[in-house]
């Protein structure tokens, strides 16, 4: 259900924030940073344990199989055993652990009103169309930072590969359950805990600087130093669609627009070729060039496109 | 915002925890970093030449090259001792700075901020002394019952097999709730001597005072405190110390790409050779992270304790919260 922009206290009766929290008049800035870091805590205990249980079924049926190869083999046999039991673990942690976490710190800290307060509020298509064009622009750019750091680390592709083995796909059935583990999954759940809760919280206080520090958070909590940069960058990016247009739908359209891409980028045939080709480029410096130019070209215009949202600023 | 002198809920304890954090946060690490730059370096030091001789030691055992046992393990005996001291010296640096950050952060809660050069000069006054006396103290009580019980079990494995295991897996048992019991009970006698001054004895007391009555509910805020502190300690390190080892990741990436994924156990080894400076860092990082949060929630859990208890004197109260000197009534005017 997508809830109109209206504002929210419609009825004087109702107070607008009745959470325990915003009732005792606490630092509101401490609610945004405590919040975060318990769902933190419990999501990734949580999924540790998911994880470890699913694992050590899985692999209590597949032992047979790994016993007399090279190291590497093993490796390799045990990123493939882990892949099911780590998606299934993601979706269930994600959806438990952390969408189900934030949605009652908020109903308890702050208000009942759980849509209202993460802002799943209507926007126009345009703006959504324009978040994840935006977003599609910057990939070479977040490609171009993470392959930087890889190469400069001297990371073996064989490596890489068994470590992108979570997000590889062999066919149609694999594609469509990963869509659901990486671009819906999270799209939905990270985009509430962040931009619906902590940046929204962040915001009442801190205004715009709330968006740097939700990204810079975003990048830590997803614990890839190599991809920190283009997290929180990316990070950045999303809390500021969701800060123009004061609606968490074109951050999560973004978010799972950019985790599609790394999807599709490793959607592969039976023989262990690129499905499509077109996701499998390396990002050069002229192509990052001219997406950043792109890219900051439309974000102008989404600017301009969510200037409705400001426009009492000043009055 | 609330008073330090009435009982708080956990929502107050997390929230006045906040604030205090982020109004002391330059102060205390400035003192942290002051007191925890050499040990870090020290840590890093040992935490390398004992790597290095663990892998030489691994070596000259592999390559048959050691003359006698004794002779082998020398190295290792002089590494662990480098370790040993480099530990103790970290250890003691945390002490104070702890003392010096609940100084600030107690001067804070009663809305008297104080400079942190006047924290370490009031560390160094006697508090350090106590400081360490009480750390002592501590540490002997409650390691004191675990060498008994090592000793019970020593002279009962001369009699009988089963009565020294039944008697070591008995006195475990018992031993380590009380053990947890009694580190919560003293768990604030560091703060009692920063915060009200008190000596060795007396701040154990105190402690033990404040605690009782409260033991689950402090148990509780302390263990989630803790692991909400040991949460923001992994995700803010990790990409330090990742990028503190970086050489490191990058010569084994190398060596792993030259060789197609055959891990040797050479490569292992020097792998294991060079995590020293890493290991050294990570772990001054923690300490230092560790240093800017545990005395902020303890020093708050503190007060607290002391509302609950109710240990502010109407009197004191009141010279507490009026920083200006008393006038003398007109009587003329009543």
């Amino acid at each position: 259900m997508i809830i109109r922009n209206t504002e929210p206290n419609s009825d004087p009766e109702r107070p607008e924030f009745e959470g325990s929290w915003e009732k005792a008049h606490r630092n509101i800035t401490a609610a945004a940073c405590i919040g975060l870091l318990i769902i933190g805590v419990v999501y990734f205990n949580a999924q540790t344990i998911i994880s470890g249980i699913l694992i050590a079924v899985n692999s209590s049926k597949e032992h047979a199989a790994i016993e007399g190869k090279t190291f590497l083999d093993r490796f390799m046999h045990m990123a493939a055993v882990m892949k099911n039991p780590v998606r299934y673990s993601l979706v269930i942690s994600q959806f438990f652990f952390m969408l189900l976490p934030t949605i009652w710190i908020i109903k308890r800290w702050h208000t009942s009103r759980v849509l209202w307060y993460v802002r799943f509020t209507h926007v126009p298509f345009a703006e959504l169309f324009l978040s994840v064009v935006i977003v599609l622009c910057f990939a070479p750019l977040s490609g171009g930072i993470s392959d930087f750091f890889m190469k400069q680390l001297h990371i073996p592709d064989f490596l890489a590969n068994i470590n992108a083995q979570i997000f590889t796909s062999y066919s149609r059935q694999e594609l469509v359950w990963l869509v659901v583990v990486v671009c819906i999954t999270p799209a939905l759940c990270e985009e509430t805990l962040f931009r619906g809760y902590v940046q929204r919280t962040l915001e009442r206080t801190m205004g715009i600087k709330s968006l740097f520090i939700t990204g810079v958070m975003f990048g830590l909590f997803h614990m890839q130093p190599l991809n920190l940069i283009s997290l929180a960058l990316l990070g950045i990016l999303i809390g500021y669609f969701s800060y123009r247009s004061k609606s968490i739908l074109p951050a999560i359209a973004a978010h799972g627009t950019n985790n599609l891409l790394a999807v599709l980028s490793l959607y592969k045939r039976p023989d262990g070729q690129p499905a499509i080709e077109v996701f499998t480029f390396e990002p050069t410096l002229l192509m990052i060039t001219i997406s950043i130019f792109f890219g900051g070209t439309l974000l102008y215009v989404y600017h301009l496109a969510t200037h409705r949202n400001f426009e009492n600023v000043f009055k | 915002m609330n008073s330090p002198f009435v009982p708080m809920t956990l929502g107050d304890i997390f929230e006045k925890t906040f604030v205090i954090f982020g109004k002391t946060f330059v102060r205390n690490l400035i003192i942290a970093l002051l007191f925890l730059s050499i040990p870090i370096v020290l840590m890093a030091v040992a935490a390398d030449v004992f790597y290095s001789s663990i892998g030489e030691l691994q070596e000259s055992l592999l390559h048959g090259q050691s003359e006698s046992g004794l002779e082998a393990l020398m190295p290792l005996a002089g590494a662990v001792s480098i370790f040993g001291i480099a530990t103790i010296v970290l250890l003691l640096c945390v002490l104070f700075a702890q003392i010096s950050i609940s100084i600030v952060v107690s001067q804070e809660m009663l809305s008297r901020p104080i400079s942190y050069g006047d924290a370490i000069d009031e560390t160094f006054h006697q508090k350090w002394l106590y400081g360490i006396g009480q750390g002592l103290l501590k540490y002997l009580l409650l390691i004191g019952g675990v060498v008994l019980v090592g000793i019970t079990a020593a002279i009962l494995a001369t009699i009988s097999k089963f009565l020294m295991g039944l008697v070591l897996v008995l006195c475990i048992l018992i031993l380590m709730p009380v053990v947890l019991y009694l580190s919560f009970k003293w768990f604030f006698s560091l703060t009692a001597v920063a915060v009200d001054d008190l000596g060795v004895t007396d701040s154990m007391r105190k402690s033990w005072h404040l605690v009782d009555g409260f033991w689950w509910r402090t148990f509780g805020i302390i263990l989630l405190l803790s692991i909400l502190t040991q949460f923001i300690i992994i995700i803010v390190s990790l990409p330090i110390t990742f990028a503190g080892m970086w050489d490191v990741y990058k010569d084994m990436f190398t060596m792993i790409g030259k060789t197609g994924g055959n891990i040797s156990p050479e490569m292992f080894k020097e792998f294991q050779k060079s995590i020293g400076p890493g290991v050294g860092i990570s772990t001054g990082i923690s300490s230092l992270l560790s240093l800017l949060i545990t005395p902020v929630f303890t020093v708050v859990l503190y007060y607290d304790l002391r509302a609950r208890n109710n240990d502010f004197p109407h009197r004191k109260e009141s010279a507490v919260l009026s920083d200006q000197p008393q006038q003398p009534i007109d009587l003329g005017l009543m």
